[in-house]
C-alpha cells in the first residue's frame, strides 16, 4: 500500500476513534549480503524489511501498535490496537506528540560507493584470493563477506510534522583462520567505505600474530585496551548514560551532572553528524533535531541522554536521542566515541612498561552486567615487557567494573577507530591505558 | 492459507528458472504481543504483526536467499526472480510442479491461546510477578517485568513437492530484579517460557518467577569475590546446561562442521568425551520452549543423540549443509523470522541422567565451586574456547556448601571439559534461553542433571 494513502487512512481512522494525537513512523531497509568461501560465492541474500509503527496519545497516555508492512494490517486495526494500549496504560510519564524543531541540521559531507550484485561478487572473490595468498598460514576455511544496506525512515504526525531520512553504506568483512600445525586462530575484521586501501599483508599478520599464544599468570596488570576492545566496552555499557536508566536506578549517574565521573583524560562525545559517516541522523524518532554533544568532558559529566518522554519526566530538554522500534521510544546514542588523545602506540607501550595489550574479548553479552557495571570476560592479546610487545597470550579473564575503568584511564592513544554497524548507532575509541584490572590466568 | 497453492507453485518455478536444483518458499505470519512493567507501572506495550516470505535456491554447493515483507503476487515474483538471478543466468522452462500437502500432529497445542487472553489479564500477570519480586526484600530497589507471547504461523513449500504448515504458540514471563545496598547493586533474573498457551501460569504462578529473580539479586549482594585459580566445578542441574550448549552444542551444528570449522569435524564414532556423558538434542518434547512440530525447512523435528557414553554419534544438520556433508537432515533447520535463511540450530539440548547422587557430588569436593546459575557465554566453534559468567555461585569447602561468591567466570575448551566430566547426577532439569547465531535469535532449552567437572579454570578477582 502507498505510504501517503496509508497516512490518510490513519488520519481518518484516528478521527473515528476519537484520537487527535498520533504519530506514524515508517522504516524500510534494502540489504544485500554475499560471502565467498574456497574460491566461490557460497551464500547470497537480498532482503527487503519494513515496519509501520503507530503511536497514539490519549490524555497524556501513550499506546503503540506495529506491523512489518502496510499490507499486513489495516489502518483501522492499527489504530484500534494502539488505542487499547493507551486506555490500559498507567504510566506516570506524560506522552506528547511533537510539533517539530523548525530547523534541522544538515548532514556533513560523505561519500558512498554503490556496488551492484555483480561488482559485489567480484569484490568478495578478489578479496578472498588476496587474503588467502598473503600468507601460507592463512587457511582455506577463511571467509569474506560483503554487506550493503539502504535505509529509509519517515515520520508524520497530526501536528503537520513530516520528516524523511535516507542512508546507505557497505561493509567488507573478513573471518580469517590461520593455522600452524594443530593450532587454529581466528581473526575478524570489518571495513566500511573505502576498500581499495585495505592492506592484506597487515590484515593476515593480525591473524598470524596470534599463533603460539601462551597463558599469563594471575595478578593485577597495567592494561592496554585496543580500540576494538574499548569500543565493545562502550557499546555494552552505553546504557549507563541514559536519563531513563538513571531515573529508574538502573545506572549510577543520577544527579551527577557537573561532577567528575571519570579520568580527566576521558571525553565522551555523541555525534549524530560525525563528519564523513554515511549513517548520520538529522532527527530522532520523536521528530526532535539531533545535535552533537559532549556527554563527559575531561572527566566531568555534562549531560545524560534524553528522549522527549524522559526529558519531561526529569525536567530536562530532549537531547534528540529517541529511538523507536516496536513499542515505546527508547534512548540511544548515535556515533558515541571517546575523543582521541596525543599518545602514539610506542608511547603508550613505554608507559605501560610491563603489562598486557588486550586485543580481543569475548562474552560481553553474558559476562558484563550493565546495571552493576561489573565485567568478567575471556580475553586474548599480547604481553608487554619493558615497553615492547612480547608474545601473544590467551585464555585469561579480565575483571573489573566499568565505572572504575573510566576513572582509571592513564593514557589515551591517537588511533581512534569505529566499529562497523551499517547503522546510525556505533561506538568508537582509541587505545586506552588502564591501571588496576584484575587478570585471572594460570 | 494466506497464499494460494497456484501462486506458491508459480513462485517456486520462477525461482528455479536460472538453473537452481532446489527452491524453497517460507511464509510466516507472527503476532507478537508483550506488556512490560517498570517501577510498578506499565511501560511498553507491543502488538506487532510480522509477515513476509523468504525464498531460497540451491545449486550444488551455492545457495541464494531473498526475503520480503511485500507478499503481493508481484512482490513474491520479484523476490523469486532476485533469488534466481543470484544463482545463475538463463530462463529454462520447467514442467509443472506437484505439491503434496503434509499435516503434522501438533504436540504443543495451547489450551488457552494468547489471542483469547485480554490485555488486562496480561497486565495482571506481570504485575503479580513484579509485586512479589518487590515485596521479597526491602533491598529490592527496582523491578522490571515483561510478558511476551507469539502466535507464529509458518508455511513451507519446496521443489521436492513438499507443502506443509504449522502453528507455533509460545509464552514467556521474565522478571529482572535489582537489589541495592550501600551504593552497590546486583541483579537477578528469572524467565521461564513454554511452547503452549496461558494455561502455563496454572502450573507456574507468576509470583514464583518474581520471587526467584529477587532471591538471586539479594543473594549476590551478600557474596564475596572468589580467588582466581583451578578448581573442581559442580554445575547445578537445569540452567547449567548452557555450558554444554555453548561449549559443545554449537560445535556440533552443521554450520560449523560442514565448513571444517569445528573441533569435532570428522570425528563421528570417536570417543570425544567422558564415558559418563550422553547428550541429546530433542525438538519433540511436548510443550518445551525449544520444541517445534516441524523445523523451518518443513522437516519433522526428532530426538537426535549427539554423544552416547562419550562417543560422538551425530551432528545437527540442515538442508543446505547436508549437501556439503553428504549426510541426512536431522530436523534442525531454524530461523528467527522469514528474513533469515534457515540453518542448523539446536532445539532442546540436554545431558542425559547419570548414576551419581547429588549429595555425593557435593560432598566429593574438598575445595571448589558450585555454579547454581550460569549467565550464558560464548564459544569459538573452531577452537572450542569458551567463556561463561557464573551469575550465582557458592563455594564448596570440605564437601559442604559454605558461602555465596560473585564475579566468577569459567573459561576453557569444549573438548577438554567434556572429557573432564567425572560425575553425573540422576535428575535432569531444563531451563529456558534464547540462542543467537547465524539465523537470528531463537528459543532453545538447555538442560542437565548436576555434573562435576574435575578441574576448570575459574576467573575471579
Amino acid at each position: 500500500m502507498d505510504y501517503e494513502l496509508f497516512l490518510d487512512d490513519i488520519r481518518d481512522a484516528a478521527k473515528r476513534e476519537g484520537i487527535y494525537l498520533w504519530e506514524l513512523i515508517y522504516t524500510a531497509t534494502d540489504s544485500l549480503s554475499l560471502s565467498a568461501y574456497q574460491g566461490s560465492i557460497d551464500t547470497f541474500s537480498s532482503q527487503f524489511d519494513s515496519m509501520v509503527n503507530l503511536r497514539v496519545v490519549l490524555d497524556g497516555r501513550e499506546g503503540t501498535a506495529s506491523a512489518d508492512s502496510m499490507d499486513a494490517i489495516s489502518p483501522e486495526e492499527l489504530v484500534r490496537k494502539a488505542h487499547e494500549h493507551a486506555l490500559y496504560s498507567d504510566s506516570q510519564n506524560e506522552a506528547t506528540v511533537y510539533k517539530g524543531s523548525g530547523l534541522y541540521p544538515e548532514k556533513t559531507p560523505f561519500t558512498t560507493v554503490r556496488y551492484d550484485s555483480e561488482e559485489a561478487r567480484k569484490l568478495v572473490l578478489d578479496s578472498l584470493g588476496r587474503i588467502i595468498s598473503s600468507d601460507s598460514r592463512i587457511s582455506d576455511s577463511t571467509k569474506v563477506y560483503f554487506d550493503s544496506v539502504s535505509h529509509t525512515r519517515r515520520l508524520a504526525n497530526n501536528k503537520g510534522l513530516k520528516l524523511d531520512h535516507q542512508a546507505e553504506g557497505n561493509a567488507l568483512s573478513f573471518s580469517i583462520k590461520a593455522r600452524e600445525g594443530d593450532e587454529v586462530v581466528t581473526y575478524f575484521k570489518s571495513f566500511e567505505g573505502d576498500f581499495d586501501s585495505i592492506d592484506y599483508k597487515a590484515l593476515s599478520q593480525k591473524a598470524t600474530d596470534q599463533l603460539g599464544a601462551e597463558g599469563v599468570d594471575s595478578g593485577e596488570y597495567h592494561i592496554l585496551l585496543s580500540p576494538r576492545v574499548s569500543s565493545s566496552f562502550l557499546s555494552t555499557f552505553k546504557g549507563i548514560f541514559s536519563g531513563r536508566a538513571n531515573y529508574l536506578g538502573l545506572a549510577r549517574l543520577k544527579d551527577m551532572e557537573g561532577r567528575m565521573i571519570a579520568s580527566p583524560l576521558f571525553t565522551l562525545v555523541d555525534d549524530p553528524l560525525y563528519p564523513g559517516y554515511s549513517f548520520q541522523r538529522c532527527w530522532d524518532s520523536d521528530g526532535v533535531a539531533t545535535r552533537t554533544k559532549r556527554i563527559v568532558s575531561s572527566g566531568r559529566l555534562e549531560t545524560l541522554l534524553y528522549n522527549n518522554e524522559w526529558a519531561i519526566k526529569c525536567g530536562k530538554k530532549s537531547t534528540g536521542n529517541s529511538k523507536r522500534g516496536a513499542g515505546r521510544s527508547q534512548i540511544s546514542p548515535y556515533t558515541l566515541y571517546i575523543e582521541k588523545g596525543e599518545s602514539t602506540m610506542e608511547e603508550l607501550l613505554q608507559r605501560c612498561g610491563d603489562g598486557i595489550l588486550v586485543s580481543s574479548i569475548k562474552g560481553l553479552h553474558a559476562g558484563a552486567n550493565s546495571v552493576s557495571g561489573e565485567f568478567s570476560l575471556e580475553a586474548s592479546g599480547f604481553l608487554v615487557r619493558g615497553g615492547r610487545i612480547a608474545g601473544p597470550v590467551k585464555g585469561f579473564t579480565i575483571a573489573g567494573n566499568f565505572y572504575d575503568l573510566i576513572g582509571n584511564i592513564e593514557g589515551i592513544g591517537n588511533d581512534l577507530e569505529f566499529d562497523v554497524t551499517l547503522a546510525s548507532s556505533r561506538c568508537g575509541s582509541p587505545t586506552l591505558l588502564v591501571k588496576g584490572i584484575k587478570v585471572a590466568g594460570k | 492459507m494466506y497464499l494460494s497453492e497456484d501462486l506458491i507453485r508459480e513462485v517456486l518455478l520462477e525461482a528455479l528458472k536460472s538453473g537452481g536444483d532446489f527452491a524453497e518458499l517460507f511464509f510466516e505470519r507472527t503476532v507478537t504481543r508483550s506488556v512490560s512493567i517498570v517501577d510498578m507501572h506499565t511501560d511498553s506495550f507491543v502488538d506487532h504483526i510480522s509477515e513476509g516470505v523468504g525464498i531460497r535456491v540451491f545449486k550444488d554447493l551455492s545457495s541464494a536467499f531473498s526475503s520480503t515483507s511485500d507478499i503481493s503476487p508481484s512482490g513474491l515474483m520479484r523476490c523469486a526472480s532476485n533469488t534466481a538471478s543470484a544463482i545463475g543466468s538463463g530462463n529454462r522452462k520447467i514442467d509443472d510442479l506437484e505439491l503434496v500437502y503434509v499435516k503434522h500432529e501438533d504436540l504443543h497445542a495451547p489450551e488457552f491461546a494468547p489471542s483469547a487472553v485480554s490485555l488486562s489479564d496480561r497486565i495482571d500477570i506481570v504485575r503479580e510477578a513484579c509485586t512479589s519480586a518487590k515485596e521479597y526484600s526491602p533491598l529490592i530497589s527496582q523491578v522490571t517485568g515483561r510478558i511476551q507471547d507469539n502466535e507464529r504461523y509458518i508455511l513451507i513449500a519446496n521443489s521436492n513437492g513438499l507443502l506443509t504448515d504449522d502453528m507455533q504458540t509460545c509464552v514467556r514471563l521474565a522478571v529482572n530484579s535489582v537489589a541495592s545496598e550501600k551504593g552497590e547493586t546486583q541483579t537477578g533474573f528469572q524467565g521461564p517460557g513454554v511452547k503452549r498457551g496461558y494455561e502455563f501460569f496454572d502450573m507456574y504462578p507468576p509470583s514464583a518467577v518474581g520471587i526467584e529473580a529477587s532471591r538471586e539479586a539479594v543473594t549476590k549482594l551478600r557474596s564475596d569475590y572468589i580467588a582466581a585459580g583451578s578448581y573442581p566445578v559442580v554445575i547445578q542441574s537445569g540452567n547449567g546446561g548452557v555450558l554444554f550448549h555453548e561449549a559443545t552444542g554449537h560445535s556440533l551444528e552443521a554450520t560449523s562442521v560442514a565448513y571444517n570449522n569445528s573441533e569435532f569435524s570428522g570425528k563421528l564414532g570417536e570417543q570425544i568425551a567422558s564415558s559418563k556423558l550422553t547428550a541429546i538434542d530433542d525438538g519433540t518434547i511436548p510443550h518445551a520452549w525449544g520444541s517445534v512440530n516441524i523445523d523451518d525447512e518443513g522437516n519433522p523435528t526428532r530426538r537426535n543423540v549427539l554423544i552416547e557414553n562419550g562417543i560422538l554419534k551425530g551432528y545437527m544438520i540442515d538442508n543446505f549443509n547436508s549437501r556439503r556433508m553428504k549426510m541426512h537432515v536431522t530436523g534442525s533447520g531454524r530461523r528467527q523470522t522469514y528474513s533469515y535463511a534457515a540453518t542448523s540450530r539446536m532445539t532442546n539440548t540436554y545431558i542425559a541422567a547419570g548414576l551419581d547422587d547429588e549429595k555425593d557430588i557435593i560432598s566429593s569436593v574438598e575445595k571448589g565451586l558450585l555454579c547454581q546459575k550460569l549467565g550464558g557465554g560464548s564459544v569459538n566453534p573452531a577452537t572450542g574456547e569458551f567463556n561463561f559468567s557464573v551469575s550465582e555461585g557458592y563455594l564448596i569447602e570440605n564437601g559442604r556448601i559454605t558461602r555465596p561468591i560473585r564475579g566468577a567466570s569459567l573459561i576453557g575448551k569444549g573438548s577438554e571439559i567434556i572429557r573432564n566430566i567425572d560425575m553425573v547426577g540422576m535428575n535432569v532439569r531444563r531451563g529456558t534461553g534464547m540462542c543467537g547465531s547465524a539465523s537470528g535469535s531463537i528459543p532453545v532449552e538447555i538442560g542437565q542433571p548436576m555434573i562435576r567437572i574435575s578441574s576448570m579454570t575459574v576467573g575471579g578477582r
